[in-house]
């Protein structure tokens, strides 16, 4: 199926057209805060890169985060909109998963770590033997000293740490794991639509594929909501 | 050439969309004034416990929302994507990212299908609202632009030009509804609750000040009286009096109205206007539109205002704007920002 695939939840506004394994042309813009002017026109060039008209779209592949709220939600409500006009299937896929799909088929331990402001990580284990990543935990929101602490309590084994988590948290990410500690390329610390296209067509039988069921992963309420739920 | 709405000039279909705040609402427009369907599906229920509109929930809210409410208000006009000429969208003023949602929602659908994508300032929609209803008015108009976020009276010599004469300084109409309705525990949205309540008061039974009432501008200031009313109700109670809410409403009411109805008449006479347009949320209000009716019918100056359903937020009044800037070959392109403080 000719997939579109964008993901806008990182500072990275990533953009692929692709046909499961063959990513027919793909554009990775480092646009922080300019997702909602940089998605669509750049969803213009990969058709036009690759020769295909919109019309010829047969699927839609997003990342639903979680990540930035603004750009999830911008990420999320162009793939539900356009998956409703075209009336093409639509696949929401974990912005983590994406970035560990990098590391598919390395037999890799992977963790991936998506900043979540308030000096937080959005984190997540992947085990990437396989041609998908197997996420072996729940993604959550956490400060880098306690995922570093739970890395640490994982025994021997080596832990490739890739996310643009890594920015403002490589030193508190990796000390506490000493050698056992491997940062990807910087390359990798960024979801890439081509891997998106990929990892859609490995799983569109098996997820939903109406846009209704694409939503946002946010792991948080908002504000207002949590202040709500605290003690007094 | 003038544009005159009277004149069918332009045949189109409009999907509209509007997300600046806690309504999300799509709407098909012909022709720039028949409403063949208009949705609006609100979150009012969503904020009332806070008091207010939290921006977030708003977002998120909109996500979940738009893509049914964009399928209902085609699916109630009868009308499919390629039957359209345009889509319409709220660029601004607005809540950023509420406004992102319908923006990305509209810049979706425009890739989609190639249809031109036309973008609305908020407030001219509001003005535009009375078109829907009131085909053969023409500018010049004064125009009292009263909601949650705006207190303006603006100047319009013809369609798509305006002249802000003056704006509140603090608090906008709406919001001190608001404010006050929560200080006295009777809800969110407070403007129809304090319009009911005050319909039972007597407006002259406590004297609340009439902020600038006489300071020869447009300007308005609504924090003080705020204040004014929460210092009464403290004192009131204090002294272990009951309240009359329903005297307190009118009062405060009134003294919000005053002020509104005296600078409008001032503006309207100024500007040597025949017509003045009431637009916006807090244009509901029964004692604002009967007053200012009643000041200007000696005057021979027309108040026109739209229906309740019309005043508050919704998608048919951003479709009759996008007509018209749509005739003028306004046209937004896909890398378009949301432009959360634009001004009319």
């Amino acid at each position: 199926m000719l997939t579109l695939a964008f993901d806008t939840a990182t500072e990275m506004c990533t953009v692929a057209l692709g046909r499961g394994d063959d990513v027919l042309a793909a554009v990775d813009v480092h646009s922080p805060r300019a997702h909602l002017r940089r998605l669509f026109p750049l969803a213009e060039q990969v058709l036009a890169l690759s020769g295909r008209a919109q019309a010829e779209i047969e699927a839609i592949a997003v990342g639903i985060g979680p990540g930035s709220l603004t750009g999830v939600r911008i990420g999320v409500t162009a793939a539900r909109t356009l998956a409703q006009a075209l009336g093409v299937p639509c696949i929401g896929l974990p912005t983590l998963d994406v970035v560990a799909h990098a590391f598919s088929r390395t037999g890799a331990t992977v963790c991936v770590v998506v900043d979540a402001s308030r000096k937080e990580v959005y984190a997540a284990m992947y085990e990437c033997s396989g041609s998908a990543p197997n996420r072996l935990t729940e993604i959550r929101a956490m400060a880098p000293g306690a995922l570093a602490d739970l890395l640490a309590d994982r025994g021997e084994e080596k832990i490739l740490i890739a996310g643009d988590g890594l920015v403002s948290y490589r030193e508190a990410l990796i000390e506490p794991l000493g050698a056992r500690a491997q940062v990807a390329s910087r390359l990798a610390w960024y979801p890439r639509a081509g891997h998106l296209v990929t990892l859609a067509a490995l799983q569109s039988s098996a997820v939903a594929s109406g846009f209704e069921h694409v939503r946002p992963i946010y792991t948080r309420l908002s504000d207002a909501e949590e202040a709500e739920k605290a003690p007094r | 050439m003038m544009f005159d709405p009277t004149v069918e000039v332009k045949k189109d279909t409009i999907l509209a969309i509007e997300t600046s705040c806690d309504e999300t609402a799509a709407a098909v427009v012909r022709d720039g004034w028949q409403v063949l369907s208009n949705v609006v599906a609100s979150q009012v229920d969503l904020h009332a416990r806070f008091g207010g509109v939290v921006p977030e929930i708003a977002s998120r809210n909109h996500l979940e929302t738009v893509n049914a409410v964009m399928a209902q208000a085609l699916n109630e006009a009868g009308v499919a994507l390629p039957d359209l000429t345009a889509v319409a969208v709220t660029i601004g003023p607005g809540l950023v990212g509420a406004l992102h949602i319908g923006l990305v929602a509209a810049k979706a659908l425009a890739f989609a299908t190639g249809l031109p994508l036309v973008g609305v300032n908020h407030l001219e929609g509001h003005i535009f609202a009375n078109l829907l209803q009131h085909r053969d008015a023409t500018p010049p108009f004064v125009c009292l632009v009263v909601s949650g976020g705006h207190t303006s009276l603006v100047h319009m010599p013809e369609f798509g030009s305006y002249e802000l004469m003056g704006s509140t300084l603090d608090d906008a109409a709406g919001e001190a509804f608001d404010k006050i309705a929560k200080f006295l525990g009777l809800g969110y949205p407070g403007g129809p609750m304090i319009d009911k309540l005050a319909a039972d008061g007597d407006p002259s039974a406590i004297e609340f000040p009439r902020a600038m009432m006489h300071t020869k501008d447009f300007d308005f200031s609504l924090s003080g009286l705020k204040t004014a009313v929460i210092n009464h109700v403290r004192k009131e109670r204090e002294a272990g009096r009951e309240i009359d809410l329903a005297d307190l409403a009118a009062g405060f009411q009134a003294a919000v109205v005053d002020v509104q109805v005296h600078k409008t008449v001032e503006a309207a006479e100024l500007k040597r206007v025949d017509t003045v347009l009431l637009a916006g949320g807090v244009a509901c209000n029964t004692s604002l539109r009967e007053r200012l009716r009643a000041e200007l019918i000696n005057r021979n100056v027309r108040v026109l205002y739209p229906s309740p359903a019309m005043c508050t937020d919704n998608a048919a009044m951003i479709g009759a704007a996008g007509h018209f800037r749509l005739w003028r070959g306004e046209f937004l392109q896909l890398d378009a920002d949301a432009l959360p403080n634009l001004q009319l």
